[in-house]
């Protein structure tokens, strides 16, 4: 099902918006089953523009996408779209229904899941970002974190087999992105996160691949390149203060935090 | 922005709050129509009493009606002026080569009644539901499902767009523009609609992306049930009722009195 139990293979990725900005330029990599990869960058790298590519919302413009063995075109973006998840970086255009559980109802109904089964699973999502009893509440009453978290559940409740997290920390307090980051970990998916929080990614993934201008810098073990200060700063981001206080070290101080 | 909230008195008990949303708005809207399609002054002025006994029950605070009511009195007003100088008939006076005619009058009353009875009857409507449960009514009642689907997206993003409105005016006015006339005033003033313009085209095709990107395939549905109990059918039966009354009472009235 997976083909060659590598869920993501990009290659020679370019992307140019029609106003002529390169977005993406001459971008490869791929993913392995069950990976848990961060994708860092400053801002304006391309993080956004790549993850949309993924489930196919921007159509390639050079190059190859395959998601989950399937070559991502026209006829097969449907089925691709059941099983990769894409969590907006702006929740105000995620969240477009008029209460919470419509909203994650949203995805598993489109599925076509009996009645049961969508109950089941907004109840299970809601109970994963911690917000359970907002079922009635309306998207724009909540706070800017609240929607973040119900943004998460609305792509969890479909159950993808990949999921693409753009910025899935931002505005939340530190106990609530705490919370994040454990739920994302026990998470079974291949997953992609891009954000600018390091620690967090340091946290959860395994690998890194490291965006500037459009193109892929580095792509390695997270503890090689989210823990190499001279590499990080050369491309516009902080070096945590962990990764400061302890080097490479930094790693293990965190994965036993979290 | 003052807060505004579309589902304020949403929340208040009386036997329209408890009242079926699909049940309540087909009957009031039967209602509704019937009054509409009257025409013998005496039963609408009877329609207006209804309609007036009927927001009492629902204990929606009146200073509220009133103050929403004000925008069709503006309106009435209008007709209520132009009628009566415009329609011919019996003059009752004239000012210079205007005459003031009593058909007119009387069809200014008969719409003026109308009005007021039809935009009366909104708040025990929908003004006793929330607006989410209103859109599920018109789901539930087989509403084309375009219509349905437009009313959710207006409903979620009328107040992204007046919050956008409302930050795009700070930031004009924090970087020293008055709200004077001035022509950069009126021009920074052009240049920020357009660019909220942009910025909501885009957000349109943003919001479409993440519907698509969640299986949308031109539909939109939702799960939730409403329970419709014998209650519901006989305030719905009764409320039809009235409805119906109201017609045969002016029907009979027009053979005995001979009509107006
Ligand atoms: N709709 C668009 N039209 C034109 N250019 C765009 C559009 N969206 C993004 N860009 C440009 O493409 C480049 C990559 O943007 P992208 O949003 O992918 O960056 P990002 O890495 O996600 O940044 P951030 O960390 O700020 O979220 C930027 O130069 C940006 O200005
Ligand atoms: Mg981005």
């Amino acid at each position: 099902m997976k083909g060659n139990g590598k869920p993501m293979v990009v290659r020679n990725l370019s992307y140019r918006y029609s106003d002529g900005t390169s977005a993406l330029e001459d971008v490869s990599f791929e993913i392995t089953d069950g990976d848990s990869v961060a994708l860092v960058g400053p801002n304006g790298a391309g993080k956004s523009t790549l993850l949309l590519h993924l489930n196919g919302i921007l159509s390639k413009q050079d190059g190859s996408i395959e998601i989950l063995g399937m070559p991502l075109e026209r006829k097969n973006v449907g089925s691709i779209r059941k099983r990769v998840g894409l969590v907006f970086q702006d929740p105000e255009d995620q969240l477009f229904m008029s209460t919470v559980f419509d909203d994650i109802a949203f995805g598993p109904i489109n599925m076509g899941l009996p009645e049961e089964q969508v109950r089941e699973r907004v109840r299970w999502a809601l109970t994963e970002v911690g917000l359970n009893g907002y079922e009635d509440r309306c998207p724009h009453h909540l706070s800017l974190g609240e929607k973040k978290k119900v943004s998460v559940a609305t792509v969890l409740s479909m159950g993808p087999e990949v999921i693409l997290l753009d910025e899935p920390t931002s505005n939340l307090d530190p106990l609530a992105r705490r919370r994040m980051i454990e739920m994302l970990k026990g998470l079974r998916a291949t997953k992609l996160i891009a954000s600018h929080d390091i620690e967090m990614l340091l946290g959860i993934c395994d690998r890194a691949i490291l965006l500037d201008n459009g193109r892929v810098v580095a792509d390695g073990k997270t503890a090689d390149v989210l823990t190499d200060p001279e590499l990080l700063r050369e491309h516009g981001l902080e070096v945590p203060m962990l990764v400061k206080l302890f080097g490479s070290d930094a790693l293990d101080v965190i994965r036993e935090d979290f | 922005m003052s807060h505004f909230d579309i589902d304020e008195y949403a929340y208040l008990e009386s036997p329209f709050h408890s009242f079926d949303p699909r049940a309540k708005f087909v009957s009031i809207l039967v209602l509704m129509f019937s009054v509409v399609l009257l025409n013998d002054i005496r039963i609408l002025a009877v329609g207006l009493l209804l309609a007036v006994a009927l927001v009492l029950v629902s204990r929606i605070p009146l200073l509220f009606v009133i103050g929403r009511l004000k925008w069709v009195a503006l309106f009435v007003l209008a007709v209520v002026v132009v009628l009566p100088f415009s329609v011919s008939g019996t003059a009752l006076f004239s000012v210079g080569v205007l005459t003031f005619t009593k058909e007119g009058l009387l069809q200014a009353l008969v719409i003026s009644l109308k009005a007021f009875s039809v935009v009366l009857l909104i708040f025990p409507m929908l003004a006793t539901m929330k607006f989410v449960n209103f859109i599920k009514a018109l789901e539930k009642l087989h509403m084309p499902n375009r219509l349905v689907q437009m009313i959710t997206l207006t409903y979620r993003y009328i107040f992204v767009l007046l919050n956008e409105i409302q930050r795009t005016l700070r930031s004009i006015e924090s970087r020293g523009y008055g709200r004077r006339t001035s022509i950069l005033g009126l021009k920074n003033l052009g240049n920020a609609i357009g660019m909220l313009l942009v910025r909501s085209y885009e957000r349109g095709g943003r919001i479409f992306d993440a519907m698509v990107s969640r299986g949308y395939n031109g539909t939109m549905e939702t799960l939730r049930e409403f329970e419709i109990n014998s209650k519901d059918w006989a305030k719905a039966a009764s409320i039809v009722a009235v409805a119906v009354l109201l017609h045969v009472a002016a029907f009979t009235s027009s053979i005995y009195v001979g009509g107006t």
